[in-house]
């Protein structure tokens, strides 16, 4: 946790201390799906996917939180993801135009609970280097409101990959 | 603060967790919980029935896992995902498929079969133990009627270095030197009611016909350095089959399926199969395909029958067109003398199969017709040059004669002239007389008497074709 913390500083620090123009903060939200992905099976619990970022020019820095909103089963697994806890960098090289492709690297802490019968129920946490792409496209209306994709692999193990999955809004303040 | 001298310092701190952050010891649990989820397992244990946990030094044994699924309670074996693992110093192995082989020398050893979270340990003593002979013929209760396989697990008798005996079921080592002999009880003869063979490490009885058998099992003593042969062991062969029919092979519901199909072209096969219906102790009937110890026969040549290589069905091949053959089947003793090579093989006689005296035998037949070969599609030349149904040609050049070859393509992919077949049918639908006229004494053969469209209709063996020919100068 001391990592995120230290990033969620850093992000506080720069939204507060910049006088850049091309600046601003972004707040997103969206549903995501999470696909705990197994070479034995899969399970794609929903999570609520809440984001607040920091840009200047070409860069994002955004801290996500994402919290349980469906669990998933595989058979009688049950798969849950309480909390999630991310600090990303989103690199866009194109930022001045409308829809804008972000390429995305940062870390992720995941929390998995797992229930099955005749077997204790057990929470496995997860940390890890995470990386993805996004895409986002603002209103024409309402140049502050932006849609957007986002395709993550939160952690990538040996025999075991999580991703994360998002459509929502992010909007510029 | 700047941001831009902030970000090497974000991008270095990224790039040192690239290499250090992971988690792989904590995938362990969710991962076999997906494993044993994808299968809806949640519980294993090894198949009680089958498994040795006394095996002989050198010898070799297939184990198996059993699942319980959570859902239907079905139990069902396990083939893929099991970690099979040995205790630390055996020196007998264990391959990723269960195949056990032991070691040169007796020792005691955990066998642990793990599925997803789940693990099933078992104790197994590899005994120096040298086999003598065999000592039962089943180890467990043996019943068995008429036409019907049934596996066994013959019981040998092991002697260890200090003279200790053992009895337990012979391992692979020695089931597949077993000879195994078959007499029959009232004559001493040798029996055409039963077969024993062995195959992959696993004996199999087979009955053709009911009655009283003494079967005796001849194996090399490694004990003695002889060959030994047992006691007897007598056995009935019970009778207690009520009917048996014909049925398409591909039939799954047997209770109900019948020869739907009795009618195959020239040179292709049909496969069927026999069904008995037996009457099981608790009085319902046990319907099954017992076609790979039924007696089969064929009354003439115009077909050509053959067990299939699992024995599981008959394949006719039909050879003369616009024939039949009477097919039969019969379980139990049957007029026509059959050789040994027929038992092992299977009865597949080439003249019809008649049930002895009616008494324990039970026949059923079938009247298969063989037709000529379907034909697909006809192939038509007009002056050399290809038709299409329908589509008209133009013949130009002043033509004095349109000659058509016609040829027909038959299911099998062979195709075969048939101008001049008289089955084939010629008939000009449009242009007769004004246009061409048919050429008296010549199949095909049109004479041109002006320029125009001439149409004409063939039809052979329910196949159609429309020539359509545009005469021009």
């Amino acid at each position: 946790m001391k990592l995120f913390l230290y990033f969620s500083n850093l992000l506080l620090l720069t939204i507060f201390s910049s006088t850049i123009a091309n600046a601003g903060v972004f707040f997103a939200i969206a549903p995501a799906m999470i696909t705990v992905d197994t070479d034995n099976g899969s399970t794609r619990p929903l999570v609520a996917d809440i984001r607040l970022a920091y840009e200047i020019e070409k860069h994002q820095i955004e801290l996500a939180v994402m919290s349980s909103v469906k669990e998933d089963k595989l058979n009688q697994l049950t798969v849950d993801i309480p909390s999630i806890t991310s600090v990303f960098y989103r690199y866009s090289p194109y930022f001045k135009d409308r829809l804008k492709i972000h390429v995305i690297l940062g870390v992720s802490q995941i929390d998995v609970d797992s229930i099955y019968p005749n077997t204790a129920d057990s929470t496995d946490s997860f940390e890890g280097v995470s990386f993805g792409v996004g895409v986002e496209e603002a209103f024409i209306s309402i140049p502050e409101l932006k849609l957007k994709l986002d395709w993550i692999q939160l952690y990538r193990g040996d025999q075991l990959n999580i991703n994360a999955l998002s459509l929502g809004l992010r909007y510029e303040f | 603060m700047s941001f831009k001298k902030v970000l090497p310092i974000i991008l270095a701190a990224l790039f040192v967790l690239l290499t250090a952050c992971s988690d792989k010891e904590n995938e362990v649990n969710l991962v076999n919980l997906h494993v044993a989820a994808q299968q809806d397992i949640v519980s294993i244990n090894f198949p009680v029935d089958t498994i040795e946990t006394v095996l002989s030094i050198n010898s070799e044994f297939d184990f198996s896992l059993q699942g319980l699924k959570s859902q239907t309670q079905d139990v069902v074996t396990l083939s893929k995902n099991v970690q099979w693992s040995l205790s630390e110093n055996a020196s007998s192995t264990i391959d990723k498929n269960g195949h056990f082989i032991a070691s040169a020398n007796a020792e005691i050893i955990t066998l642990s079969a793990r599925f997803g979270h789940l693990v099933e340990s078992i104790e197994i003593r590899v005994s120096s133990a040298v086999f003598d002979r065999v000592v039962e013929f089943s180890n467990e209760a043996f019943s068995i009627d008429m036409c019907q396989s049934q596996n066994i697990k013959p019981v040998g008798r092991y002697v260890d270095e200090d003279g200790n005996e053992e009895i337990r079921p012979v391992d692979s080592t020695i089931i597949n030197t077993i000879e195994w002999l078959v007499r029959n009880q009232e004559d001493n003869v040798e029996s055409q009611r039963a077969h024993i063979e062995t195959s992959g490490n696993q004996a199999t009885v087979r009955t053709l016909s009911a009655g009283n058998i003494v079967i005796q099992a001849k194996a090399l003593s490694i004990l003695t350095g002889n060959v030994e042969t047992s006691i007897d062991f007598e056995q009935a062969i019970g009778s207690d089959l009520n009917s048996i029919k014909l049925c398409d092979s591909s039939d799954i519901d047997l209770l109900n399926c019948n020869l739907d199909t009795t009618e195959i072209e020239k040179d292709k096969t049909l496969s069927l199969i026999s069904v008995g219906t037996y009457q099981a102790i608790d009085g319902s009937s046990l319907n099954t395909n017992i076609s790979n110890n039924s007696k089969w026969g064929i009354e003439n040549t115009n077909a050509t029958i053959a067990l299939s290589g699992d024995r599981q069905q008959l394949n006719i091949t039909g050879d003369s067109e616009n024939t039949s053959a009477i097919i039969s089947v019969a379980c139990g003793d049957i007029v026509e003398s059959i050789v040994d090579n027929d038992i092992t093989k299977g009865v597949v006689l080439k003249s019809s199969v008649t049930c002895d005296n009616n008494i324990d035998c039970l026949e059923a037949s079938q009247q298969i017709k063989i037709s000529p070969l379907a034909v697909t599609s006809l192939k038509v030349t007009a002056n050399g040059n290809d038709l299409t149904d329908g589509q008209s040609l133009t013949l130009s050049g002043n033509p004095a004669e349109v000659t058509l070859i016609v040829t027909a393509v038959f299911s099998n992919n062979s195709s075969q002239v048939i101008t001049e077949d008289s089955n084939l049918a010629y008939s000009i639908t449009l242009g007769n007389n004004t246009v061409i006229v048919e050429k008296a004494g010549l199949d095909g053969v049109y004479t041109v008497n002006s320029f125009g469209t001439a149409e004409i209709k063939l039809d052979f063996s329910g196949e159609s074709f429309l020539a359509v020919i545009v005469t021009a100068p």
